[in-house]
């Protein structure tokens, strides 16, 4: 999934470069639901995610006129979201596991999602979207990267500081472990849809 | 093994998730203050405007010089 070719991403990073204001617009506006997303689904907390987005930007900001000609934005802005995820997940001790039944991810800014937001997800969207989130943030993120956002596996491979071949493997044993917690899903999905109304 | 979202059913619900939007006001918010940070710090990196200053501040050296090593001449 990408919204600029090489050649535009390379004339943006000349004129972010140069401290032009319209280039970082069109920066941000190819990026910033992107990013959103996957920190959302990262972090699973809206407002953790809106943080570290915060943060990410006013890191290309601060960063911009020491931009690598070559510089690839999309792995450049994923790298920093993702290392600034890694930071607060120390910072905060945070165990995913005590909080994963707490978090309201969705876009109304409640903690829960809205009768019309449970509707229109769907519910393979839900499943699919529990599964992820109780999956370990190391294949998440692989899945983040890959499937949702249409990186390269390679490309991917650096933003999380693995070779390639080893983020293969990880991703491989992602989609089994998403297969599973969706498997292991079903009879309770079956036992709620045997329940009289 | 090589995973391909394109033909498995499971990865491609996955990249179909529905898409999160963030914060309208804030986006807004934020956007304004990376374009302020932007502006500031631009004129400070333009490569062409060190070396100018740095010129200007050699000429201004050198001009006192002159005018010292003059001044003195005159008092002999």
């Amino acid at each position: 999934m990408t919204c600029m070719d090489r050649e535009s991403e390379l004339a943006l990073v000349a004129r972010l470069r140069a401290g032009d204001r319209d280039a970082f617009d069109a920066v941000y506006d190819c990026f910033h639901a992107r990013l959103f997303n996957f920190l959302a689904r990262l972090s699973r907390r809206r407002e953790v995610a809106e943080d570290l987005l915060e943060e990410t930007w006013l890191r290309l900001v601060g960063r911009a006129t020491q931009l690598r000609p070559d510089t690839r934005l999309g792995p450049w802005l994923f790298t920093v979201a993702r290392n600034l995820h890694v930071s607060y997940c120390r910072s905060r001790l945070l165990e995913d596991s005590h909080t994963a039944g707490l978090i309201g991810l969705w876009p109304s800014g409640s903690p829960q999602p809205s009768p019309f937001e449970v509707a229109a997800a769907g519910e393979t969207g839900r499943r699919i979207e529990a599964a992820l989130g109780a999956l370990p943030v190391s294949f998440r993120e692989a899945l983040l990267l890959v499937v949702v956002e249409g990186l390269k596996p390679a490309e991917a491979a650096e933003i999380c500081g693995i070779s390639p071949e080893a983020m293969r493997q990880r991703l491989s044993r992602a989609r089994a472990a998403l297969a599973q917690t969706l498997k292991a899903d079903e009879p309770a999905l079956a036992v709620l849809k045997e329940v009289p109304t | 093994m090589t995973l391909d979202h394109d033909t498995d059913p499971l990865l491609r619900s996955v990249s179909h998730l529905q898409v999160l939007t963030p914060d309208e006001g804030r986006a807004e918010r934020l956007r304004a203050r990376c374009r302020a940070r932007l502006a500031q710090r631009a004129p400070a990196n333009n490569p062409r405007f060190v070396p100018a200053l740095i010129t200007g501040l050699c000429l201004v050296y050198l001009s006192a010089i002159v005018h010292d090593v003059l001044r003195l001449r005159a008092g002999f």
